[in-house]
């Protein structure tokens, strides 16, 4: 079991009037990968959108590394090293690939470590260099996905929550931008919260995930349990 | 008709032009960053205009020397009534309350103007006011060629700003992308206030230049806030540079058109002009949806 490096405890998310979120809990250990999955309108968009501070929770609480730090916004997140990846990418289209990047780099210390951030992304994503002088909105749906990971990474996370990275791309774009998640997790300690419609990827990718349905959490268990699991098989993987 | 003389109007029509420009620019900016249509940007200008009459006559200052004072002054005014007022009126499910407040605003700031200066006509005198300069047999008024210059300076500053500094660029994120701005650490609010103070300083600069050669009244806004629209709608809503050309366009369109039609019709010709290009772009709208 994880220790609490990152605990979401039983938190409620409400839009309007309509509850979206019911005492949801997740949590993971330092450098741990965990996935959240389920189908459409479960609710995992707005888990990761309440555990970055862009949706506000009512009840419930978010810690991270021993410091609770519910009820902040996405700022206050982000200054404690959480950063989130947001579905649909949401780049800046008339901004150049760099400026994109740049964009990212908020913290003091992102600010200052720019430089040798975007040519570690360039390691990567070599695309991304040479795509480096053009507007982000003319770049293909991968490149991007990768735009949107490497502005996540350009804040030097300490946790990045992905959602959906997966959203109308070609597999093989997937598979590279995961196992470049997979890779900074083992060698930095990036922990990482994924959602996923794709529950067979992001099992292969995660240590552990939570199953979500109808705004509750239903099955968790380690990867290979879940991969296991009679219900997720029927219901997610299509066996 | 006489080229002299019509090219005589397309120079006052440039000069005229330039504060439909800036008063098109701020309107758009607002719009551009944060989608909300701000109806007493004309008000905003009258504001301005009175704040630069007073500094003339409390302290006789010349007007073109109180510009920046009153940009400054202006974005004070502004940041405060996008983060007092604006911000809390805004709703997830649509902009009609917006629409409302900054309604209710205008006719708020011309009335409390009403109260305090009455309704007389109060001009500021500037040192420029009545000089010409003669090119060959062409005439252009001193205080209005300044104030194009302060439209041209103003234009560049704003673009230097929002390509060069970090609350320009953060400006310009948050008007692509509002998500993508928040969850880049963006502080949104603070972005919109200074949006809004940017917009009303640039009626401020308007303003202080127009009073140089014109007289303010409590209704003066009416008169620049619809042009205002006009600007908007020929250089397309958003577009700084569209306001730039849409402005100076309508100028042009009015001195041209009194040359013409007569000074008595030079507001229907607007008006006509104005309407025939709202139907015909939407009619290429809706053939390019097609096509």
């Amino acid at each position: 079991m994880a220790d609490n490096y990152f605990q979401v405890d039983k938190i409620n998310v409400k839009y309007g009037d309509i509850q979206v979120l019911w005492d949801v809990s997740f949590e993971a250990a330092k450098g741990e990968i965990i996935a959240l999955v389920g189908s459409n309108g479960a609710g995992k968009s707005t888990s990761v959108k309440a555990a970055s501070g862009l949706v506000k929770t009512c009840g419930g609480r978010i810690v991270f590394d021993g410091q609770e730090i519910t009820g902040g916004n996405c700022r206050s997140f982000i200054d404690h090293g959480i950063i989130l990846c947001p579905e649909g990418r949401q780049l800046f289209p008339q901004m150049t690939v760099l400026e994109n990047l740049e964009m990212g780099a908020c913290s003091k210390e992102a600010e200052a470590k720019k430089k040798d951030t975007i040519e570690k992304i360039y390691t990567w994503f070599p695309k991304l260099k040479e795509r480096a002088k053009q507007m982000a909105g003319t770049l293909s749906g991968g490149e991007q996905q990768m735009v949107a990971f490497s502005r996540g990474m350009m804040g030097l996370p300490k946790l990045l929550l992905m959602d959906e990275p997966s959203l109308g791309l070609a597999p093989t774009i997937v598979d590279d931008i995961f196992r470049i998640a997979k890779r900074v997790s083992q060698e930095s300690g990036l922990t990482i919260v994924l959602v996923e419609q794709d529950v067979r990827k992001a099992l292969k990718l995660a240590n552990r995930g939570y199953v979500l349905e109808n705004g509750v959490i239903n099955i968790q268990g380690t990867a290979q349990e879940l991969l296991n699991n009679e219900e997720v098989k029927k219901a997610y993987l299509g066996i | 008709m006489n080229t002299e003389i019509l090219i005589q109007a397309i120079i006052n029509g440039i000069m005229v032009g330039g504060i439909y420009a800036m008063i098109g620019m701020s309107l758009n900016m607002i719009f551009g960053v944060m989608k909300i249509v701000n109806f007493c940007q004309g008000e905003l200008l009258m504001v301005s205009m009175y704040i630069t009459y007073l500094f003339y006559s409390e302290l006789g200052m010349e007007p073109f020397v109180a510009i920046p004072l009153v940009a400054v002054i202006m974005f004070g005014v502004g940041a405060l009534i996008q983060s007092t007022m604006i911000t809390r009126s805004i709703k997830e499910d649509g902009d009609q309350n917006v629409l409302f407040l900054t309604c209710c605003l205008g006719i708020f700031l011309s009335n409390t103007a009403l109260l305090l200066f009455k309704s007389d006509y109060r001009t500021a005198e500037s040192v420029f006011s009545n000089k010409v300069v003669s090119l060959g047999s062409m005439n252009i008024s001193v205080p209005k060629l300044l104030g194009f210059v302060a439209l041209c300076v103003t234009t560049v500053l704003i673009f230097l700003m929002l390509y060069y500094t970090k609350i320009g660029k953060q400006i310009r994120a948050t008007s692509q992308n509002a998500i993508g701005a928040q969850v880049t650490g963006i502080r949104t609010k603070v972005v919109y206030a200074c949006t809004y103070g940017l917009g009303a300083a640039i009626a401020g600069i308007a303003g202080a230049c127009l009073m140089s050669y014109y007289y303010v009244y409590p209704a003066v806004g009416n008169i620049y806030g619809t042009r205002s629209f006009i600007v908007v709608t020929m250089g397309g809503l958003g577009s700084v540079v569209g306001a730039f050309f849409g402005g100076i366009g309508l100028g042009i369109m009015e001195t041209v058109g009194s040359v013409i039609v007569g000074a008595a019709f030079k507001d229907t010709l607007v008006f006509i002009v104005f309407i025939l290009i709202l139907v015909i772009k939407e009619n290429l709208n809706i053939r390019r949806r097609k096509g």
